[in-house]
């Protein structure tokens, strides 16, 4: 594989124009990071037209660098002000936000960097060496197994938090009901829009998640009394992770990261799933599990670490059989036809420059992007010392303008107010909004594979574990399922005796 | 000096949101001379797929006659219902167009909103896009003649993905069935993802536009039995029709330039023409043919004409189908 013209490729990544457009994409894409509302996806799209310009290899590579770089942003608001930059940063508000309150912001936003440096650079070390492979295993997965996928999302991270279980359960149902507002994805019915075009389309996932954390985090503050939100003084030397929390974040990086790219692989929100799936592992084996949802660092590392590997895993599908799963990498799909490159199987053969160049601009962003972060480090850690009455209305316009611009609909921000309310009702109430998100996040999937698996069936229920794979998945589902009340009687038998 | 730099960074994103604000909002302006700002395409279907990849770069060429960009905006949703409201009770200014197809035919047809064609003024037709469908490498049916007789011999065993109910992708294999008196199931997927499940041997056979299955055709992953058009496209020589395979069905996606009605007639021809020059260029024709589309321009009143032709097309097949409520 590193033959003497596959270094010079990767190296084409260096030559100026490139360096450039790699540098212009990484910036891009922290701020469309961290401005909630504009997604990658929208963002590069927008690009597009600028990038025809400068030819194949250096225009991808600033999409590209638009796509990653956007996955380092995402964490920036969610951990200063509870307001996630990006669907795949819901889950670091939970523990990434009680750090900033602690004046652990630095160490958070530090690490979320280290994180994805990591993820990334391992991401694209998998896509150099085995991506024709692991394409092929993607597409043993088609809606059956998608269906099975889903049901284990719902087990295993129905108790995300692990508080109560009745009010984890609850908040899920209620995500799984609130997506199936809108055009019903296979019969093109509309469900539950009571006539408003704009619930046509179903409730925008950013307009709840801004309402949920960001807006509900005003509210709660504005219901404080004012002495309590004062913030500890920081000194510079506390801006950063201390070794303490480097030590602990190291494992649940590496284990975000390997299981980030594997879901990566699959088709959906990839990258959100990614990192609920690392959080709910992090705080099930973590030493430090009674932290969790107190500022544990693992509950940043790990899921930053996830969706970072996620974004890279998501490119697999893409250049080697030109599938694009989702969609940030159909936008990078049409980006390249309009360069008159088609990837696929023949991209490597056809247009070794342009492959290389891409991985190898992969490397180099993800370099440029972490050495772009950690000074923003500082800088950003300063706002949560901004004094409240200030923060919290520019949080507020913040969260307005995400959820107005992700669809450019009005009822997108009175979805967000409403939602901003029964968060903070839910808080009042100790029900933690993360569930909710996860139904939100699992509910379409699930839905689409469930019919489109019995479709294909002709109504036969049995076309649910057809297939190798979805028999051991349900195995595991139906672990999962009886373990905590399996568990929860030993353990009691054991009180008794 | 703690509280100075915090109000300054509150000042700061203070009017960094603000100018974000400012650039979301439309400025309304309508004068003679149009264009006088940017015109603004919105396209019912998401950043990516084939028809936003045309789009965009049809809307460049455009673009640099117009004297002002013209900027593609995606609204997504209720298979493009959305989008055709907004630009239905947008001002007929010329400012707000719609990317224009034959979504407009089932959109109405479906009862899913509450208009139809006649709601629009027609500025131009820029050209066709056919459907394909494919089978896997490993189907045992040589073409499509041997496909239609499997059908006819399995009635509703073959399972048949589209891009979702009521898409064209949707609509060729229905009309299809129609025309072979034969059952088929469909699956709906989204953009692209039927390709995948074709690959991996979920279903037998997929239904969608040339762009999303170049690369796959040419590694030789699946292959193409017939396309729906009346003649064979440049980039598949060797892939026949659906009428030369025996089955009389002509059926494309079409697409083309519409706005509200009561757009000024001078902004019509003039953007009539500038589109005409753009889709005759032959950086529009190369592109369209490397990923499977045909350019043909229409005039306002021929366009007009076709698109009732279409719709009067759409609803039969869906009244046959089935599809209607």
């Amino acid at each position: 594989m590193f033959d003497h013209s596959v270094i010079s490729s990767l190296l084409t990544a260096f030559q100026p124009v490139n360096l450039v457009s790699c540098f212009i994409g990484a910036v891009v894409g922290t701020l469309v990071g961290v401005l909630p509302g504009l997604g990658p996806a929208a963002a590069m799209a927008l690009v597009i037209p600028l990038t025809l310009k400068l030819g194949p290899t250096a225009g991808l590579i600033m999409l590209a660098g638009i796509y990653y770089g956007s996955m380092y942003g995402g964490s920036t608001t969610s951990i200063l002000v509870n307001v996630p930059g990006e669907p795949a940063s819901v889950v670091t508000t939970l523990d990434g936000y009680v750090m900033a309150r602690k004046g652990r912001a630095g160490a958070a936003l530090a690490i979320a960097a280290i994180g994805s440096f990591a993820a990334g650079t391992f991401s694209v070390i998998a896509l150099q060496f085995f991506a024709p492979l692991l394409a092929r295993s993607a597409l043993a997965f088609g809606p059956a197994e998608y269906f099975v996928l889903t049901v284990l999302g719902i087990v295993l991270l129905s108790n995300l938090t692990g508080k109560s279980r009745v009010k984890s359960l609850i908040l899920m149902m209620v995500g799984l009901v609130l997506s199936t507002i809108g055009m019903d994805p296979v019969g093109g019915v509309e469900r539950f829009s009571f006539g408003i075009d704009a619930a046509q389309g179903g409730v925008s996932f950013i307009a709840i998640t801004t309402g949920l954390f960001g807006v509900a985090e005003v509210l709660t503050i504005m219901a404080e009394k004012e002495e309590k939100v004062e913030l500890l003084p920081v000194k510079f030397r506390e801006l950063y992770p201390n070794r303490e929390e480097i030590k602990r974040s190291v494992a649940p990086i590496v284990r975000g990261s390997v299981m980030g790219f594997f879901i990566g692989l699959l088709p959906g929100p990839a990258a959100t799933m990614a990192a609920f799936a690392s959080y709910g592992l992090e705080r099930r084996i973590s030493k430090f599990k009674h932290m969790f949802g107190k500022g544990a660092i693992e509950g940043v590392a790990g899921p930053e670490s996830a969706n970072n590997a996620a974004a890279g895993g998501a490119m697999i599908p893409l250049l080697s059989l030109g599938l694009p799963f989702t969609p940030a990498t159909a936008v990078l799909l049409g980006g390249m036809l309009l360069h008159g490159v088609t990837p696929g199987p023949f991209l490597l053969k056809d247009r070794p420059d342009v492959f290389w160049g891409v991985i190898g601009s992969f490397y180099l962003g993800n370099l440029m992007l972490l050495i772009l972060n950690l000074p923003l480090v500082g800088i950003f850690a300063k706002i949560v010392r901004v004094s409240p009455k200030y923060l919290m209305p520019t949080v507020l316009v913040l969260c307005v303008i995400g959820a107005y611009g992700d669809n450019s609909s009005m009822f997108d921000v009175w979805v967000m107010l409403a939602s901003g309310v029964a968060g903070f009702l839910m808080r009042k109430y100790q029900y933690e909004p993360a569930p909710l998100v996860v139904g939100l996040v699992l509910g379409p999937v699930m839905e689409r594979s469930l019919r489109q698996t019995l479709i294909i069936s002709k109504g036969d229920i049995s076309g649910l574990w057809g297939s190798g794979i979805c028999v051991i998945m349900w195995v595991v589902v139906i672990f999962s399922a009886i373990y905590p009340i399996v568990g929860h009687f030993i353990n009691r038998s054991k009180k008794v005796l | 000096m703690k509280r100075r730099v915090g109000r300054k960074i509150a000042f700061f994103l203070f009017f960094a949101s603000l100018f974000f604000t400012q650039l979301c909002l439309q400025a309304h302006a309508a004068k003679d001379d149009w264009p006088t700002k940017q015109v603004e395409l919105i396209n019912p279907f998401g950043a990516g797929g084939a028809a936003d990849i045309q789009a965009r770069k049809l809307a460049e060429i455009i673009s640099r006659d117009l004297g002002q960009p013209m900027v593609v905006r995606n609204v997504t949703g209720a298979g493009g219902a959305i989008a055709y409201n907004e630009v239905r009770r947008a001002k007929p200014d010329g400012y707000t167009l719609i990317w224009y197809s034959g979504a407009i035919n089932t959109l109405s047809a479906r009862k899913q909103i509450t208009f139809d064609y006649t709601a629009f003024d027609h500025i131009a037709g820029i050209g066709y896009e056919t459907i394909a469908i494919a089978v896997n490498k490993t189907a045992p049916w040589k073409d499509f003649k041997e496909f239609v007789a499997y059908i006819k011999q399995n009635p509703g065993k073959v399972t048949i993905g589209n891009s979702g109910m009521g898409s064209v992708t949707h609509m060729v294999p229905v009309a299809m069935a129609a025309k072979i008196k034969a059952q088929v199931t469909h699956v709906p997927f989204g953009t692209g993802l039927a390709v995948a499940s074709l690959m991996g041997g979920k279903i037998d056979a997929s239904s969608q536009h040339p762009a999303e299955i170049l690369s796959q055709v040419k590694a030789g992953e699946v292959r193409v039995l017939a396309v729906s058009s009346a003649k064979r496209i440049s980039i598949w020589p060797n892939v026949p029709t659906m009428k030369e395979s025996g089955v009389d069905l002509v059926f494309d996606q079409w697409r083309g330039f519409a706005a509200p009605k009561g757009t000024p007639k001078n902004v019509i021809d003039k953007l009539s023409s500038i589109v005409k020059k753009a889709v005759e260029s032959k950086e529009w024709i190369d592109f369209t043919s490397s990923v499977g589309t045909t350019a043909e321009y229409m005039d306002p009143s021929s366009f007009l004409k076709f698109v009732a032709e279409q719709d009067k097309l759409t609803k039969e097949i869906m009244t046959e189908a089935g599809l209607l409520k």
